[in-house]
């Protein structure tokens, strides 16, 4: 049933995109009026996307980030950007800013004022500052302490803004004026950041019609630069907010109206005036939707328009993609040069390495700082790096006289490093004997301490090219699709029904998304037959043989059980379009958890949650952490725990293939609503397991796991997403193989070999001992020959 | 093509060392590899000491070596916008580098060291004609009378053998001197010389001038004889009898032979030994030149000659007009000049002369200098690289001689590199403390060993680094005085007949001092930092500890520069001749246990007589000479009596030598070049890392502490001239070896 509000209006149909501005030739038409939702504020807000950050600000200084899309109509116009946020009661008002700048350009400060509870500030955005196409929104806060200037009390600092609350406000009838596909960036996401798309099928479902529609869909995503849209199948367009997918001549006629008569090979953008959904048709038969597939494809890797700010904003959503031996910019990721009068000086910056990136020491990431240090500072200033968490580098940094530098190095191995994302995070630690006294006034306009400069870089060597699986995280940043084609696997949907095949969608696009190109693999609606070399399987438990479950190293039994203890669910949920509430999702799960039927959100939310679930308690970094404090920093363990000499290391001696019971130390319990498992195959492939108790909770659970920061915290063998922790927890691979991939030359070997030789030495010293062999023996033969005097 | 097989597979393992040595592997892995390297470097070892165990062994050498190369040209250099700390910093990347050059170089030039049979022995109606010639310029008369008495007394057919003393401190232009008395003290020389020489049977000649120096002298003496061949003895160098034997019958195999070299043997012990009290038991300095690097030059035809013990063809050297002189060392130049006209040469590693070598460390000094400043010369007026007809081995082996010499700036550059960074701050080496001991300490650690492998049996650890640093001090300035002034330096003779009477400072001894007393400082200062100092990283450390290691070296060579006493006045060997000694009427058979030119020791055999009253008394001490048919008589008078757990011995020292005294000395001492081999072979015994390590140690804490009461005691003293009366006063005249 088509209840569709509004008669769609063709926008514009493209035949041809062979041309470099692809999307100007777009010949508009007159919008219809559209109803607006009726609100005592009849501004239209528009909130703002998500990226890998959440939206808590914390400590003495921090930052984030918005690649904003505007329309030409949109950066003339000027508008206010709204952000309701609420501060920790800690935090010293009158040493506390928050800024907001466009483009690199500061355009408003307030006082964060903590303790009144959430406050809601406006910001005029002036037009001058904006650009048509991508522009960079930076709200940063400096915050200080009330009572303590101590380093561990700026940990308590922190500014949270309630992303459903703001957003850009643009005055009431406000109307986009969207001209083509590269406005699909303009989208509203919803009060979560996240974008809608939904690829409406039209028919039964026909895998290779899915594939088309998926295609587009990752296609839209890249262009519109959504980090983690929410991508459901559906049978019909549908009003809500969000994008809707229109893929074949089928599909488009169920449109109606002037939908049916689209060219057949175009590429139509529909705006039926609302702010937040369009629909996009590519109509024709499959031959025309292929081609026009193809074109989109193309346009989805341009960079796009609009300001330099916000065409690097734009490219750092799910951090910036590095090319090997790339020497970057920390301006090009973000930071942004700061005098700092705090003590803890804190920058996280977000790059996207090659998902085939083999990350192990036989090369390393130089980060060369500029900047400067104040005289006077405490002797325990220090400059640390952490990547992913984890301390990689660190120096002290005292310079009694104070110190200018430019290009002062810290080497990170390259081992810290994962494929895909990746947070490096530097800190400067500037403590000083003012922090002792702790004055007011050292806090409110102390003078300042630490300079950093963001011509800084960050230098990158080459990377050795190589699958190693399993590895969530590279999967989770396109490995899969890289990988040979006799070991590319397929997208196998056992039970296609449209919950699974959302799952599916939202996995394979928010891959697509991490990997920066449309990558759609072979979808297939049953399971892979038991000696397939590669698989990715998406399905409930219950639709899936005990094989399928076991060749990814998963106990069945185990898994069954576990998840047989859950309760009935109370209804039958259908295709959930969007993530549930966060506090929706904990009181389903606390239901699930505790069989209990009626919860109080309230208290279940803030009492019970942690209670009922048990996790694997020990945590080795803790542990690690108190050992290392204690030892001398002169006691063997130190010196070879600073040389990353890992015994257990060493006595790997060759590579171990092969997958069997890989993942040990893996318990669901019934409140995993997720697992995702992989291991290497018999045949030489990896398979990939993405399941749930259910359809729906597998699609609701894939779409929590692929927003924001949860989707790089996938690594190792296998994850699983706990619905009451919130948790991604993960399993370190044990067992790994290594699979080619694309661009495997000679200088790949090299470094693969390198690589190899750096996690597995016992191999290269094997090597070694038969090539000084054999060139010991070849000199012994050799001599007799080329000397002067013969023996 | 079979031929090329061999080389291409060697070629192709090659490639793959070079892919392994510069595949970038981590720090653990390099740790792993490292050590597993030194323990496959035992084991090989252990495996016997074939030709595929040593390359083997060098192959996992050679691996650790190119790695370090790869890693330190690639990841250590400082950046180049600290422009001091980038020179400072390639400045000591260029002296590594020059070093591992060496090592490549040196590898090759020993790749297989040549052991040759011994010549064939010539019928006497076959034997050439041969002039021996003994240079001479100041030695003293019972010195050179030695060495002639000596090479009369050599196996060959009387009718061609000629020996002529070439006295240059009896030519006409000294004995025409403006300064009257020392006219006047030549004239006597060249009488003494020439009366000499008649009573041995020598001829003796002399020139007008003094010119070209010693070349000069050679080739005066080369247009007045005739003979086919020319051995060349230098005034102390006296020949075994079978001196000619063993080296010319190498002439008759080789008609393009021009030369046979023998290694020179010494009766004393250089300063190094002589202070360090390692006569004894370590191997001479100038064996590991002899016996392994003159042997390896062999292997490529490229032995060179030493100034001396050694034998030329005539025709070749007259084809190329004589000795050449451009260079201050004449005899490597003559060689060099041969070869490229494609003459061969030889090595006899059979020692058959023994010689004096420089006793005290200012003697020792002057003749390194020479032997640098000339080579050095050669480097820059004879490049071997660019002189034509020369083969590529010969080029490689020339190179690797003459640039050795210029051993001092790296060694220099090795001791102030740390300094630059623990007072200085300036960074020249980028690395941290684990990579610097998983590339730095083992590539040290493994060059050590090759070199032990190597040379292990004439060298004990350490002792190169020692002979190094010992010289770099003053070298460092001759080779800068070549490099601005490349023909300036002459042939200088240094003082002789300097003996050390007492425990003195030697006069060069204050800036081995200085260095020592900066290096100790740092080693304070960085070592106090370090600790104290929280924002010093690890770099001091590793920098501290390179120090240190300097400031061991500096210690141990303290011990070399604070000159111990040499009681002993004519050097001794111990030899086994049976004699009888005559003493009034009695007639007693002796056993010489040595003898020197001074005296001997004899130990009777039997019953001593009750009532021998020794003590002063002189007799006579009968040997029996095999050769020269008959006994010679000696006369000898009793200096000490003692007794050991053999029993009584008797100290002798000769009264006055006759001609035919000298004879019997010649005799006693050179009449089998066994002797010399035993004596020779007994001190190698090798020594490990471990142990002379440890040794090194002891001798860093001892022996600067010994210099260093002895400075606070006395003042440097000038070395003293014996006085009059006394033993015989031995001569040292700048002689010709040079040890790579």
């Amino acid at each position: 049933m088509t209840v569709r509000l509004l008669r769609p209006v063709i926008l514009a149909t493209l035949t041809a995109l062979a041309c470099g501005a692809a999307v100007a030739g777009e010949v508009p038409t007159t919008l219809k009026g559209l109803s607006e939702a009726t609100a005592s504020d009849a501004r239209v807000l528009r909130r703002l996307p998500s990226t890998l950050r959440s939206m808590r600000l914390s400590g003495e200084t921090d930052g984030l980030v918005f690649p904003i899309w505007l329309t030409p109509a949109e950066a003339t116009e000027g508008f206010t950007l709204r952000l309701a946020h609420v501060s920790a009661v800690s935090v010293m008002p009158e040493a506390s800013r928050l800024t907001v700048a466009v483009n690199d350009r500061p355009v408003s400060e307030v006082a964060i004022a903590s303790g009144g509870g959430a406050r809601r500030d406006e910001f005029a955005l002036p037009a001058h500052l904006l650009r048509p196409g991508w522009n960079a929104v930076r709200v940063s806060v400096d915050q200080r302490h009330r009572v303590d200037c101590s380093i561990a009390s700026t940990w308590e600092l922190w500014t949270e803004i309630d992303r459903a609350r703001s957003g850009l406000v643009f005055p009431a009838g406000h109307r986009p004026d969207r001209r083509g596909v590269a406005d699909v960036a303009g989208i509203a996401p919803d009060e979560h950041g996240r974008v809608a798309i939904r690829l409406v099928s039209g028919v039964e479902s026909d895998p290779r019609q899915i594939e088309r529609a998926l295609r587009a869909a990752q296609a839209l995503a890249l262009i519109g630069g959504f980090l983690d849209p929410v991508v459901t199948v559906t049978r019909e367009a549908e009003s809500a907010p969000g994008l809707d997918v229109v893929v074949g001549r089928a599909a488009a006629a169920s449109l109606g109206g002037e939908a049916a008569r689209l060219q057949a090979g175009s590429i139509a953008v529909l705006d039926d005036g609302v702010a937040e959904r369009l629909t996009v048709v590519l109509p024709g038969s499959d031959a025309d939707v292929d081609r026009a597939l193809d074109r989109l494809a193309e346009l989805a890797m341009r960079p796009g328009e609009g300001s330099d700010a916000g065409l690097e904003a734009r490219a750092g959503v799910g951090g910036r993609p590095i090319a090997p031996g790339e020497r970057v910019r920390l301006s090009e990721l973000g930071a942004t040069s700061k005098e700092f009068n705090g003590r803890l000086f804190r920058l996280g910056l977000d790059v996207r390495l090659p998902a085939d990136l083999y990350p192990a020491d036989y090369a390393k990431v130089q980060l060369r700082l500029a900047g400067g240090l104040a005289p006077g500072l405490d002797r325990a200033a220090r400059l640390t790096v952490r990547v992913d968490g984890k301390q990689a580098a660190g120096a002290p940094i005292v310079a009694p006289r104070g110190e200018v530098f430019d290009g002062r190095t810290l080497t990170i191995p390259l081992s810290a490093f994962k494929p895909g994302h990746n947070r490096i995070e530097i800190e400067a630690a500037v403590p000083a004997a003012a922090d002792r006294t702790c004055d007011a006034s050292t806090q409110i306009g102390g003078p300042a301490r630490f300079l950093f400069v963001d011509r800084s870089e960050l230098v990158f060597p080459s990377f050795a090219r190589l699958a190693r699986l399993p590895d969530l995280s590279a999967t989770a940043s396109g490995v899969l699709g890289r990988l040979a084609e006799e070991s590319r696997p397929s997208l196998h949907v056992p039970h296609p029904d449209g919950a699974a095949l959302s799952a599916a969608a939202t996995f394979s696009t928010r891959v697509a998304i991490a990997a920066g190109r449309v990558d759609v693999p072979t979808i297939v609606f049953r399971n892979p037959a038991v000696d397939a070399s590669s698989a990715i399987v998406v399905g409930a438990l219950s639709d899936l043989p005990s094989t399928v479950v076991g060749a990814v190293g998963l106990e069945p039994a185990q898994v069954q059980a576990a998840w047989a203890r859950r309760p009935l669910p109370r209804q039958a949920s259908g295709v959930p379009t969007r993530v549930p509430d966060a506090l929706a999702r904990r009181v389903a799960g606390l239901s699930v958890a505790g069989g209990f039927t009626d919860v109080d959100p309230i208290v279940t939310g803030s009492l019970q949650g942690r209670v009922l679930t048990t996790l694997p308690s020990s945590d080795p970094d803790l542990v690690d952490r108190w050992r290392r404090s204690m030892e001398s920093p002169w006691s063997p363990a130190a010196f070879t725990r600073q040389a990353g000499i890992r015994f257990e290391k060493l006595f790997d001696f060759l590579p171990n293939f092969g997958g069997e019971r890989a993942l040990e130390g893996f318990t669901p319990s019934p409140t995993t609503g997720l697992v995702i498992a992989q291991s290497i195959s018999p045949a030489g492939g990896a398979w990939t397991l993405v399941t749930a108790p259910s359809s729906s909770v597998l699609a609701e659970a894939v779409a929590t796991v692929t927003g924001g920061e949860d989707w790089t915290r996938l690594s190792g063998a296998a994850a699983s997403w706990d619905q009451v922790e919130e948790k991604v927890s993960t399993i370190e691979a044990r067992h790994v193989g290594f699979l080619a991939t694309a661009g495997f030359d000679f200088a790949n070997l090299r470094l693969v070999a390198a690589a190899l030789a750096s996690d597995y030495p016992y191999g290269f010293i094997l090597a070694a001992f038969l090539v000084t062999a054999a060139l010991g023996l070849a000199t012994a033969r050799l001599l007799p020959r080329i000397a002067t005097v013969k023996p | 093509m079979p031929a090329f097989t061999p080389l291409l597979r060697w070629i192709a393992a090659t490639i793959a060392m070079l892919a392994l040595a510069t595949a970038p592997i981590g720090v653990t892995a390099e740790l792993a590899l490292g050590s597993a390297v030194i323990v496959a470097m035992f084991a090989v070892k252990r495996l016997g000491s074939g030709a595929v165990q040593r390359h083997v062994y060098l192959a996992l050498g050679t691996l650790i070596v190119l790695r370090y190369v790869w890693w330190r040209t690639t990841e250590t250099l400082p950046p180049i916008d600290d422009l001091v700390g980038f020179s400072a910093g390639l400045t000591l990347y260029v002296a590594e580098m020059f070093c591992v050059g060496m090592l490549f170089i040196s590898l090759f030039v020993i790749a297989d060291p040549l052991q040759r049979p011994p010549a064939r022995r010539l019928k006497p109606e076959d034997c050439p004609s041969v002039d021996v010639f003994v240079p001479s310029y100041d030695e003293s008369a019972e010195l050179v009378a030695a060495t002639l008495a000596a090479a009369t007394t050599m196996d060959w057919p009387a009718d061609k053998l000629r020996v002529h003393l070439l006295d240059d401190g009896g030519t006409t232009q000294k004995r025409n001197a403006a300064d009257p008395v020392a006219a006047a003290e030549s004239e006597a020389r060249h009488h003494e010389m020439k009366a000499l020489a008649e009573n041995l049977g020598a001829i003796y000649l002399t020139r007008e001038k003094n010119v070209s120096a010693k070349a000069g002298n050679l080739n005066a003496a080369l247009a007045q004889t005739s003979g086919d061949l020319i051995a060349v003895f230098d005034a102390d160098h006296a020949p075994t009898h079978d001196f000619l034997q063993e080296t010319v019958g190498h002439f008759a195999e080789d008609p393009r032979l021009f030369l046979v070299q023998t290694p020179h043997f010494f009766l004393n012990p250089d300063p190094i030994e002589k202070n360090l009290v390692t006569w004894a038991r370590m191997p001479s300095e100038n064996e590991m030149f002899y016996s392994v690097i003159q042997r390896g030059l062999d292997r490529w035809n490229a032995a060179f000659f030493c100034g001396s013990a050694a034998v030329l063809r005539r025709s070749a050297l007259e084809e190329a007009g004589g000795f050449s002189g451009i260079s201050i060392t004449e005899d490597c130049e003559t060689a060099l000049d041969l070869h490229s006209r494609g003459w061969t040469s030889r090595f006899v590693d059979k020692p058959m002369i023994a010689g004096l070598q420089p006793e005290t460390l200012a003697q020792f000094i002057g003749q390194r200098s020479r032997w640098c400043r000339g080579m050095v010369q050669i480097l820059m007026m004879k490049n071997p690289l660019f002189k034509s007809g020369l083969s590529m081995a010969q080029r490689i082996a020339y190179l690797s001689s003459s640039l050795f010499w210029l051993f001092p700036l790296p060694r220099a550059i090795f001791v102030v590199a740390p300094l630059l960074y623990i007072f200085f701050g300036v960074k020249l080496y980028v690395a941290n403390v684990h990579e610097f001991v998983a590339y730095t300490v083992i590539y040290m650690i493994v060059n050590m060993l090759m070199q032990n492998h190597l040379y292990g049996r004439v060298r004990w650890p350490w002792i190169s680094e020692l002979y190094e640093y010992i010289q770099m001090p003053y070298l460092t300035r001759a080779i800068g005085s070549v490099v601005m002034n490349p023909k300036k330096p002459t042939f200088n003779v240094t003082a002789k007949g300097v003996v050390t009477e007492e425990a003195r400072l030697s006069e060069l001894a204050k800036p081995y001092f200085v260095i020592f007393a900066v290096l100790a400082a740092a080693s304070v200062v960085a070592f106090q930092r370090f600790f104290a100092d929280p924002e010093i990283n690890d770099l001091m450390l590793v920098v501290g500890l390179w120090n240190t290691f300097n400031l061991v070296i500096a210690g141990v060579a303290l011990g070399v520069v604070a000159e111990r006493p040499e009681r002993r006045r004519a050097q001794r060997l111990d030899v086994a001749h049976k004699a009888e000694f005559v003493i009034g009427d009695t007639v007693l058979p002796v056993v010489v246990e040595d003898i020197s030119i001074g005296g001997v020791r004899l130990r009777p055999l039997g019953h001593v007589p009750a009532g021998l009253r020794l003590a002063g008394a002189v007799g006579t001490l009968i040997v029996g000479v095999e050769r020269t048919g008959g006994p010679a008589h000696v006369t000898v008078r009793a200096r000490r009596i003692g007794a050991d757990e053999h029993g009584v011995f008797w100290g002798m020292q000769f009264d006055r030598l006759t001609s035919a005294g000298y004879r019997v000395v010649a005799e006693v001492m050179y009449g089998h070049a066994s002797v010399l081999d035993r004596f020779r072979e007994r001190r190698r015994s090798g020594k490990s890392l471990v142990s002379g390590t440890a040794q090194f140690l002891r001798w860093a804490i001892g022996e600067s502490g010994r210099a260093v009461q002895l400075a606070a005691r006395r003042k440097p003293g000038r070395a003293s001239l014996p006085a009059q009366g006394e033993l015989i006063p031995l001569a040292t005249v700048e002689d010709d070896r040079r040890f790579a």
